[in-house]
């Protein structure tokens, strides 16, 4: 073992002479031509091998920023979508903060307590998303600005249905104003979107373009709501009364907010 | 020999050229730690000179340090903790910490922790692939049954 150790020992010990040796001749330039002449081969091959790395690393870094813009894209897509549904739902709140300010000018307040609701559904009925929960109840009077658009018919906690003023179910005492005067009678609906003003007498006045307003004479509906407009007068000899077709002034299905006077 | 010679060039060129870890002193020392041959020392010297000549620094000085990192390796398997394989990376570690303090004397160069760990940690896969190569030939005895007559 011993034996093996000073072996051990010397090898390290000339080689280490060796490379002592070597420092020194290389630090006095004996070694540069040997040096240049084997530099001459490996320089190109490290270069090469430089080269094809800087590419590699470039393909996987390629790959990589790919991965990464995909997954940015991504997120940004979503925060895209997020960011336009908020859009959306304050554009939605807005409209209805500026349909509350209209409603507030034209009906006070401080005369009519007002509950606003979203319609939900429209078919022979206007469904709203308020009900006896939110302090609806039945009959109550729906209006959109100064318009009538009909009655509460039917409340459920958080649903109410509502009967329109074109509705035949619906009859309403109304009149029509006009320079020479005024004239009484009963509107009636026809279903689509025509209503008729019936029992008018012949010696009121009433002409096309007049507006219908409600007489008031019904509880929970109060005076002065615009119902519509008269585009047809119907007036016969042999009749007692005369009538006139009534058509609404605005479109239920633009509306996005409606009001229910509750007091 | 010649396998080894042509895998420390390889290594002697992935270094110089695009890898930040010293490869040769890695495979140099877990042969040292897996086998205690002259033949390390013949390693150590010409990975040293080869390393010399593509980093274009002085020709000797890796080959003294490449030479006292062998011995030193050697000596060190010796302690009776080497039974245990992970000691390999706590005496590489080690030894490549010496190596970063001489490289900081003699040639002005930082040393990096960071990579000293991670030279560590490669230290280990190396010296088992080191002794699965150098044991391929090896005969493993087949179990004989003896049958008791």
């Amino acid at each position: 073992m011993l034996q093996s150790l000073l072996a051990d020992s010397k090898l390290f010990l000339i080689l280490t002479i060796i490379s002592i040796v070597l420092t020194f001749a290389d630090n006095l330039n004996f070694l540069s031509l040997p040096k240049s002449v084997i530099q001459n081969i490996t320089i190109p091959i490290q270069y090469g091998l430089y080269k094809s790395s800087g590419e590699v690393a470039r393909q996987f870094e390629f790959i990589s920023l790919s991965r990464r813009a995909s997954q940015e894209n991504k997120a940004l897509k979503q925060h895209l979508a997020d960011i336009l549904s908020e859009n959306t739902i304050l554009l939605q709140k807005l409209s209805e903060l500026e349909a509350a300010v209209e409603q507030e000018k034209v009906l006070s307040s401080q005369t009519f307590a007002l509950i606003n609701a979203r319609p939900i559904g429209i078919n022979r009925f206007l469904f709203i998303d308020k009900g006896s929960d939110d302090g609806l109840k039945l009959n109550q009077a729906v209006v959109y600005k100064n318009n009538l658009i009909g009655q509460i018919s039917e409340v459920s906690p958080k649903k109410s249905q509502i009967l329109l003023a074109s509705d035949p179910d619906l009859q309403i005492s109304a009149f029509a104003q006009n320079p020479a005067g005024k004239a009484k009678g009963i509107l009636t609906g026809q279903f689509g979107s025509e209503m008729l003003m019936d029992k008018i007498l012949h010696s009121e006045a009433i002409e096309v373009g007049d507006l219908v307003y409600t007489e008031g004479t019904e509880i929970d509906i109060p005076r002065g709501l615009v119902i519509g407009e008269v585009s047809q007068v119907l007036s016969r000899e042999n009749e007692v009364f005369k009538q006139a077709k009534v058509k609404p002034v605005i479109d239920i299905k633009d509306l996005g907010l409606v009001f229910i006077i509750t007091n | 020999m010649k396998t080894f010679l042509f895998i420390l060039t390889l290594a002697a060129l992935f270094q110089t050229t695009f890898l930040p870890v010293n490869l040769c002193l890695i495979i140099i020392i877990t042969r040292s730690l897996a086998y205690e041959e002259p033949l390390n020392y013949y390693l150590a010297l010409y990975a040293g000179i080869i390393l010399g000549i593509l980093s274009s620094t002085n020709l000797g000085i890796y080959g003294i340090i490449f030479l006292a990192n062998v011995k030193l390796a050697h000596l060190l398997r010796k302690l009776p903790v080497t039974a245990n394989v992970f000691t390999v990376v706590v005496i590489s570690f080690v030894l490549f910490l010496l190596t970063a303090f001489l490289e900081m004397i003699f040639l002005k160069n930082s040393i990096n922790i960071q990579k000293i760990l991670i030279e560590s940690a490669i230290s280990l896969p190396m010296f088992i692939i080191i002794r699965i190569w150098e044991e391929r030939f090896i005969v493993r005895p087949n179990v004989k049954l003896k049958i008791r007559e």
